[in-house]
């Protein structure tokens, strides 16, 4: 009778052991998908933030012709942020054809850039 | 019921001459029927895995013939697809290609590194081409699955128009001189081996038997063999006669109508495909062969890099000076604007120390300025303020309207400071004692049917234990007020939750268009706010709202000290003397004429506290047990307390010792 009781008493202590582990385990999944989901928002932000002062920097506020390393540059930055809408956006924009064209999409452009920032 | 069959009928005969004009209008691509290319457009086939599979870039030079496809096919994902091991040299290593039983069916297997081994004729599919040149069917990988070589295999080409299209054509559709069979029997293959071909596109390879096709003949001739004669095309053919063969004579033939003359020929092309472009201009647009949807291709980065645009010229000013220029040399805020009218002296200071434009204000943000009080503002100076209702007309004349002016009793002006706040308006603040009185004086700019202040709590900073306050003494009223900021005629107003202590409305009994209230101050240091709401008497111009913000300070209070602990003294005497300017002499403070007591005794709290005008002061403390103190002069502004915290030392020498050695 004695092993008895012991013996439930020991399955009842694993089984509560088991679901506190298991309730701990899920809450630490979802956890570590918050956390998952804030670095991946971190690094995007990172990107979008160093193409927007990329592109300031040489394009804004350069009074000269954008030359080929710096437009590479700014390709391969605005692909490394893999996001559809800034790239087209940025499509929009390096296709103006008129000056009044390009200050309307480059406005566009920095809207768009600073409301991707999370 | 008839009605449909003929409807039928007629569909029948347009599709068969619609057929037979697109069939006709696509001969021009027969030159390279037998060693045929892949066309410009209709190059891509599609996988699910591997999305679009380009056979016709200039790199991959694929070829058709009738035996087998030579070059390569690309994608973007899995890189070059090998169709013949003859194009690297590596059929002794492994035999491979993609075989044409000329017929159009296509066999055998092409290779990519990535993809694996395509196989272009798995069981449940296999790749043809029909005879117009185009792929159909489906080859199939491992690794990518099936693979699609035109858009009507899946009936998809309502969303993307997509195939694979050549110009080799099958040896059943091309024409006799060019389909790799003697078909007259002659031992002679087609054009040119058959003398009996014109060209690659004739139809017959029997020898002309004086039929048509002959422009002219000439008989002998230089250049030509001995013993024959020789016949010149319309091409530009010639073909030489045997001497006993009779031919026609060049006048007979040349006024022959002929069925492959040259000229007619043309017209009836030309006659064909102006019947094309009729037919077409009357089919229905569902009809009409959907315009093509190129897929999509993205460029590498460094080829888009390298186009020029004009954004990168460096010519075009990317964003407007106008607007730049408008949002750097805007005005001031129109509040400041006001309140440089209203006080003439801060308008000076603004333009001495270069505030202009909005812009300016940062340089505000940590500055405060101090704006008059009421009667300095009227012309009266001494430091001591004056009863409102001893000012002249002319001196109220000189008071600016729609400001808050505070005075505690007749004769003590507060002093209001100004300062910008984050958004650039400004805010008017005084400070003062808990549980002064408190009077208020607006002078409307425009005629009023009644001024009603609220009393409200900003922000509230309770040191714990420090005072017992009673709830009813702030929270009593804990009620939302609905308060407009700014409200013109007809705009909503805006509402905003405040903690509302009270409300009062102002009045003006003199009818001078100044309009006055006093209230007590609240007990509890913290800022609060009044806020006032002028109501117009035209109600075109709606309401007007003021803000003050007034900063309750704790009173001061006395104390000995016990260690780290302090302990109050209630009924201590603390005394306030004002020094006088013409003989340098301390002497007390008239406090009855401010409406308070001098000397104070302090509460069971230890607290005194007194709001003064502007002058120099020192305090005297004395109480039972403790030796007397006596403060060095301070200076007060105007409108400002006098709540020094003051510790007092024992005169029992334990305490004392006590006191140094818990210090």
């Amino acid at each position: 009778m004695k092993n008895r009781i012991i013996f439930i008493a020991v399955i009842g202590g694993l089984v509560v052991s088991n679901v506190y582990f298991a309730l701990k385990s899920s809450s630490l999944g979802g956890e570590l998908n918050d956390a998952r989901k804030e670095a991946s928002s971190f690094h995007r932000n990172e990107k979008v933030i160093n193409f927007s002062r990329l592109f300031i920097d040489s394009v804004l506020k350069s009074g000269n012709e954008v030359d080929f390393d710096t437009r590479l540059k700014l390709e391969n930055a605005i692909r490394d942020i893999k996001d559809d809408e800034i790239l087209a956006q940025w499509n929009k924009f390096t296709k103006s054809q008129t000056e009044t064209d390009a200050q309307n999409e480059v406005k566009n452009l920095l809207d768009l850039l600073m409301k991707k920032i999370q | 019921m008839r009605f449909l069959s003929k409807l039928k009928f007629q569909f029948v005969c347009f599709a068969l001459i619609a057929g037979a004009i697109f069939s006709v209008s696509s001969s021009d691509v027969f030159a390279s029927s037998t060693d045929g290319t892949i066309d410009s457009t209709y190059k891509h086939a599609w996988t699910e895995a591997g999305g679009w599979l380009d056979f016709g870039t200039s790199q991959g030079n694929v070829h058709i013939s009738d035996s087998a496809l030579t070059g390569y096919g690309w994608s973007a994902n899995f890189g070059w697809i090998s169709l013949n091991c003859s194009n690297d040299s590596s059929c002794a290593t492994v035999d491979y290609k993609i075989s044409n039983d000329s017929a159009g069916n296509l066999s055998g297997y092409a290779w990519s590194e990535t993809a694996g081994w395509i196989n272009f004729n798995p069981s449940n599919g296999g790749v043809s081409v029909n005879s117009f040149g185009e792929f159909s069917g489906y080859a199939w990988s491992e690794n990518t699955g099936w693979i699609v070589f035109n858009c009507a295999t899946t009936d998809t080409c309502g969303t993307v128009d997509y195939k694979v299209k050549t110009d080799w054509r099958p040896r059943s559709a091309r024409p006799a001189c060019n389909n790799a069979t003697d078909d007259d029997s002659d031992g002679a293959t087609d054009y040119p081996s058959d003398t009996g071909c014109a060209s690659l596109e004739d139809t017959d390879e029997t020898n002309p038997d004086g039929g048509g096709g002959i422009l002219g003949s000439v008989g002998g001739g230089s250049t030509a063999p001995e013993s024959r004669s020789q016949t010149v095309y319309p091409d530009g053919r010639v073909v030489y006669l045997e001497e006993n063969k009779k031919e026609p004579p060049v006048v007979q033939i040349s006024v022959a109508p002929s069925a492959v003359d040259g000229t007619q020929t043309a017209s009836v092309y030309q006659t064909i495909e102006s019947a094309a472009k009729a037919v077409e201009s009357i089919l229905p647009s569902f009809l009409k062969p959907k315009p093509k949807t190129e897929p999509p291709q993205e460029a590498p980065p460094d080829e888009i890099a390298s186009e020029s645009l004009p954004v990168f010229s460096g010519n075009w000013r990317l964003l407007e000076d106008k607007s730049i220029g408008t949002f750097a040399l805007a005005p001031l805020p129109k509040e400041i604007m006001a309140l440089a009218d209203k006080f003439p002296e801060l308008g000076k200071t603004f333009n001495k120390i270069g505030i202009t434009k909005m812009s300016d204000l940062q340089k505000l943000k940590n500055a405060k300025f101090v704006l008059p009080g009421l009667s300095k503002e009227v012309g009266i100076s001494g430091g001591v303020g004056v009863p409102l209702s001893s000012l002249s007309l002319s001196q109220k004349e000189l008071l600016p309207s729609e400001i808050i002016f505070a005075k505690a009793g007749d004769f003590i002006d507060y002093q209001i400071s100004l300062a910008i706040k984050d958004d650039g308006k400004p805010e008017q603040k005084i400070n003062t004692i808990a549980g002064k009185p408190l009077d208020l004086a607006i002078k409307a700019d425009k005629p009023v049917n009644k001024i009603t202040g609220y009393l409200t709590v900003k922000n509230i900073e309770r040191e714990m234990g420090r005072r017992n306050v009673p709830a009813s003494s702030l929270l009593g009223a804990p009620i939302a007020a609905a308060l407009g900021v700014n409200h013109p005629s007809g705009e909503k107003i805006e509402i905003e939750q405040k903690l509302l202590l009270g409300e009062f409305e102002y009045q003006d009994e003199d009818k001078d268009g100044i309009y006055t209230a006093q209230i007590a101050s609240p007990l509890v240091h913290g800022e609060y706010e009044i806020i006032s709401i002028m109501e117009y008497k035209d109600i075109s111009l709606g309401k007007k709202e003021l803000r003050l913000i007034v900063v309750i300070d704790p009173e001061g209070y006395i104390y000995e000290k016990n260690g780290n602990k302090e302990t109050r003294i209630p009924e201590a005497r603390v005394s306030l003397f004002q020094k006088n300017s013409q003989n340098g002499n301390f002497e007390l403070w008239p406090a009855k004429n401010y409406q308070q007591v001098n000397p104070q005794k302090t509460d069971k709290s230890g607290n005194y506290s007194f709001l003064v005008t502007e002058g120099v002061y020192k305090l005297a403390v004395s109480a039972e047990d403790y030796y007397d103190f006596a403060g060095k002069e301070f200076s007060v502004e105007e409108g400002r307390g006098v709540h020094e915290n003051i510790a007092l030392k024992p005169k029992s020498w334990w305490r004392s010792l006590f006191g140094l050695l818990f210090k």
